[in-house]
């Protein structure tokens, strides 16, 4: 059964403006960790900030662990209050209690324990992420990969039935951030912790979420597995903002899609003599040289372990090709495309 | 009752104890204000006729002169003492610097009554005056409007000074370079580009100082110059007629909300233009020889009759009054009633700021904000406004509370309220509930409302994130707060004198009865104290200045 649902869930902040979160239905399922993916102002931190029970919906409602606790219109007698609502959540800011030792902040939740079990609960918990001996610190004595991780530790204290994260790793360096990932998706896989977090970054949530949904305007355009989300994109919004992609002209006939560069598979069955356009990842674009090549290389962008190839093509239409940096290319030199049609996503033509 | 909010939903759904107590709060800081205004109904016609044909005109008069002149005298001292010290290096800028700010914990009775017995006819100056020049030798009267004016703009410059200095300094050294690299001198630019940029800030201060001029009741009743605030008083104690002391405190009331007018329309659009930048500051410039020897005699000048010269007039007085041992007996009782009087208003209004400050927070609706932005609109009313709005609603209330308790009790209890410490109370919280307030909401903002979200987040309510993690990061401006309020209602005089429980006498009272008989030495040791009590504040000013916020 799922442990968190939202049915038809709007938030609406100003009446004259489009709602931040629009008749958004979800689940998520026990032990499922999901990442809410989007740009800034799509409604993700709006939905976190809406489970744990700081906004109230304009519509809809949102059932924890089989029980009620919002309903629009009936907030007076479903409303569960936040601190009721037993969801933990790790701030972007970390929020860590300035004036609170490690320990204080970690004991801050654990107020329904007696004083023998939650002084073995902090240590415990201290002991997960790693902070077994920093206890006695205040937190502007910690560096910030101690502050996230206390700010996990704190949240996870209570055992909540959920825990929430936004953009829990943003105000960490890039070398950091890889590794406080790992970790904390440890902590959470250990813990067994049904987690929703959000982010912008498509690489955090691929590494650590079992289903990804991408928000667009307050509108969950698509939710799934971080395979079909990058390869069969549901929406060219989807498509463009999660990694790289090329949109390439085509014409639907009985042969398949026919382009510029050659025939796709007309996997979706779209209807003959229908304008189209075919998604071209980077990493599905090869090509070899050659002075009789339809496209030449416009620009070349070393970017470490491969290359990315912009190549114009006759039309004027441009497609990006992602290489090893094994093999070079100079600009101006003519090549053949050469495209392993493995997932063809296609888009009507507007 | 169904009030809907912008989503169409009832707001009732969302009332919160807090939003009703910031309500509460608002309208409890508004009854004076509508109790003057409720006087209209039934006008006193025969003293206003009265009024009318012997004095209406020379109090009004003498009320606009006098703040027109403070305005005038506050904006050219401070303005020009700020730069001063902003732009230019002389020898003791250091000092002056800092200690400019010093007239600012005097209150201005105190500075007035010492001057007048510097100054006045038998004082110290005129006798010598007469010794060496002759029995002719005369000083300017000090009893006058320009006398007055000058004592004001000597007590309440530092208003201006301040403001003016924070606006100079924060401009920067960018705005004046501009303005030289376009081919107008240091002091052209001043007038060019400095001042006019200034300008809000310029207006603020002046504004606050002829606020200041317009509410104060010491200054003017010592040296008996009449104005409205006075005539308040005046007709209250002396005609014994409450309804014309309220209609005349309406008229007082008219003119500070004119003011208030004029500086919104003064300050312009440009309110934020200064908050947000902050270059490299101006590079003081170094003067030599004369310019530089004329700067250091009008700060020192300033400063000498701002500040030196009346506390060495009290503090001789006050070594004359221990050497002979006049000091009266009551003196620690004045004190203790003083402290407690101060003590008890400066945690009510805490609490009450704390509160407002809190629902705001907790429910930032345009309701709430309305109610935060009514319950800081005493700063504007006059002591002597609030002081006749309160009684009328104290009166009415010990009217019922009488009629109660003689249906309840069956005796009589007489007036409850009235002959308590309640009524003045009342009217601290109503003048000074702006101080608690907005102190307490500045170091509130600091606090991220992310630390709220996870104190509720980890099982704790309202009211526990209130006390387990907001009041423990406040302490140092919850004290702050209780020291700015304690020290304004110690040196409050209009509305104590009307107000206060019979028999009552505080440190500011006993200076005003014993200046208000002329015998300037006995109050030395009240004055003295109260001018004590009010460095406080100007310690915690500049401590909190360099004071960070530790994370």
């Amino acid at each position: 059964m799922s442990l968190v649902v939202l049915s038809e869930v709007t938030k609406r902040f100003h009446p004259d403006r489009p709602p931040a979160v629009d008749r958004l239905s979800l689940a998520i399922a026990r032990g499922e960790i999901l990442a809410l993916l989007g740009p800034s102002g799509s409604g993700k931190t709006t939905i976190l900030r809406l489970i744990a029970g700081f906004e109230s919906p304009d519509d809809g409602r949102i059932m924890l662990g089989g029980r009620l606790v919002v309903e629009a219109g009936h907030e007076r007698m479903t409303a569960v209050p936040p601190e009721q609502r037993q969801v933990g959540i790790v701030f972007q800011d970390y929020a860590l209690f300035p004036h609170l030792t490690v320990e204080a902040n970690v004991a801050f939740g654990l107020h329904a324990l007696t004083r023998a079990a939650r002084g073995e609960r902090i240590r415990e918990i201290l002991h997960l992420v790693g902070l077994a001996d920093l206890g006695r610190r205040y937190p502007h004595e910690l560096s910030g990969g101690q502050q996230q991780r206390v700010a996990l530790a704190r949240a996870l204290a209570p055992a909540p039935a959920l825990l929430l994260l936004d953009e829990p790793f943003s105000n960490l360096d890039a070398d950091l951030r890889a590794q406080m990932r790992d970790e904390v998706e440890r902590v959470l896989r250990s813990t067994g912790t049904t987690a929703i977090f959000v982010t912008h970054d498509q690489e955090e949530a691929f590494t650590i979420a079992d289903r990804v949904g991408v928000l667009d305007r307050g509108r969950l355009e698509q939710l799934g597995a971080p395979e079909t989300i990058y390869h069969e994109p549901a929406t060219r919004f989807v498509a463009e903002f999660v990694g790289a992609a090329d949109f390439l002209p085509g014409i639907v006939t009985s042969e398949g899609i026919v382009t510029e560069i050659g025939t796709f598979a007309n996997v979706q069955a779209r209807a003959p003599g229908e304008r189209v356009r075919v998604m071209l990842r980077p990493d599905d674009v090869t090509f070899v040289a050659g002075h009789d090549g339809e496209g030449i290389i416009l620009r070349r962008d070393f970017r470490g372990s491969e290359t990315l190839y912009r190549l114009g093509l006759p039309s004027g239409d441009r497609v990006h090709s992602s290489q090893p940096s094994s093999a070079a290319f100079t600009v101006g030199t003519r090549v053949h495309l050469e495209v392993p049609a493995i997932h063809v996503v296609t888009f009507p033509a507007e | 009752m169904l009030i809907a909010s912008a989503t169409g939903k009832p707001i009732v759904a969302r009332l919160s104890p807090w939003t009703l107590a910031a309500w509460g709060i608002a309208a409890f800081v508004g009854i004076p204000l509508l109790a003057v205004l409720a006087s209209w109904r039934d006008p006193a016609v025969d003293v206003w006729a009265h009024l009318w044909r012997t004095q209406l005109a020379e109090l009004t008069m003498n009320t606009l002169l006098l703040v027109a002149g403070v305005g005038a005298g506050t904006l050219t001292l401070g303005a020009g003492l700020g730069w001063l010290v902003v732009a230019y290096r002389f020898p003791g800028r250091a000092l002056f610097e800092w200690a400019l700010i010093l007239p600012l914990a005097v209150p201005a009775y105190v500075i007035g009554f010492a001057f007048l017995g510097l100054f006045d006819f038998a004082g110290p100056v005129q006798s010598a005056l007469r010794q060496w020049f002759g029995d002719a030798a005369r000083l300017p009267e000090l009893r006058s409007g320009p006398g007055v004016a000058l004592m004001m703009t000597l007590v309440f410059y530092p208003y201006v000074y301040l403001l003016a200095r924070t606006a100079f300094r924060e401009q920067g050294l960018a705005t004046l370079e501009t303005a030289r690299s376009l081919g107008r001198s240091r002091l052209r630019a001043f007038f060019a580009v400095v001042l006019p940029m200034a300008r809000p800030s310029l207006v603020a201060g002046a504004s606050l100082a002829m606020m200041e001029a317009l509410a104060d009741f010491g200054t003017v009743s010592i040296f008996g110059y009449r104005t409205l605030t006075e005539a308040v008083y005046r007709v209250w104690n002396g005609m014994f007629d409450r309804m014309a002391a309220t209609q005349l405190a309406s008229l007082l009331l008219a003119f500070a909300l004119v003011l208030l007018l004029l500086e919104r329309a003064l300050r312009g659009r440009r309110r934020f233009t200064q908050s947000q930048r902050r270059g490299p500051g101006v590079d003081p410039v170094p003067l030599r020889g004369w310019p530089a020897a004329a700067a250091s005699v009008v700060c020192g000048l300033v400063l000498v009759l701002a500040f030196v010269l009346p506390i060495g007039q009290l503090l001789l007085w006050a070594a004359d009054v221990i050497r002979s041992w006049r000091l009266s007996p009551d003196f620690v009782a004045w004190l203790g009633a003083t402290f407690l009087l101060a003590g008890a208003a400066a945690v009510m209004i805490c609490v009450l700021g704390l509160t407002v400050a809190y629902a705001r927070r907790l429910h930032p609706s345009p309701s709430v904000r309305f109610a935060a932005q009514c319950s800081s609109m005493g700063y504007a009313l006059p002591g002597a406004v609030i002081a006749v709005g309160v009684l009328a609603p104290i009166a009415w209330l010990d009217g019922v509370l009488g009629v109660v308790a003689e249906w309840a009790l069956g005796r009589r209890l007489g007036l409850l309220l009235t002959g308590s410490a309640c009524a003045v109370l009342f009217a601290y919280a109503v003048r000074f509930l702006t101080i608690g307030f907005q102190t307490l909401d500045a170091s509130l903002g600091r606090i991220p409302s992310s630390f709220d979200e996870a104190a509720r987040s980890l099982g704790v309510s309202v009211g526990g994130t209130l006390r387990r993690i907001h009041l423990p990061l406040m302490r140092g401006s919850v004290l702050t707060a209780f020291i700015l309020v304690w020290v304004e209602v110690m040196k409050e005089l209009p509305a104590t004198l009307l107000l206060r429980p019979l028999g009552m006498k505080t440190l500011a009272i006993e200076v005003w009865e014993r200046t208000s008989e002329s015998m300037w030495a006995d109050a030395a040791i009240p004055a003295l104290a109260i001018v004590a009590v009010g460095f406080f504040p100007l310690f915690l000013a500049s401590r909190l200045t360099s004071d960070a916020w530790r994370r």
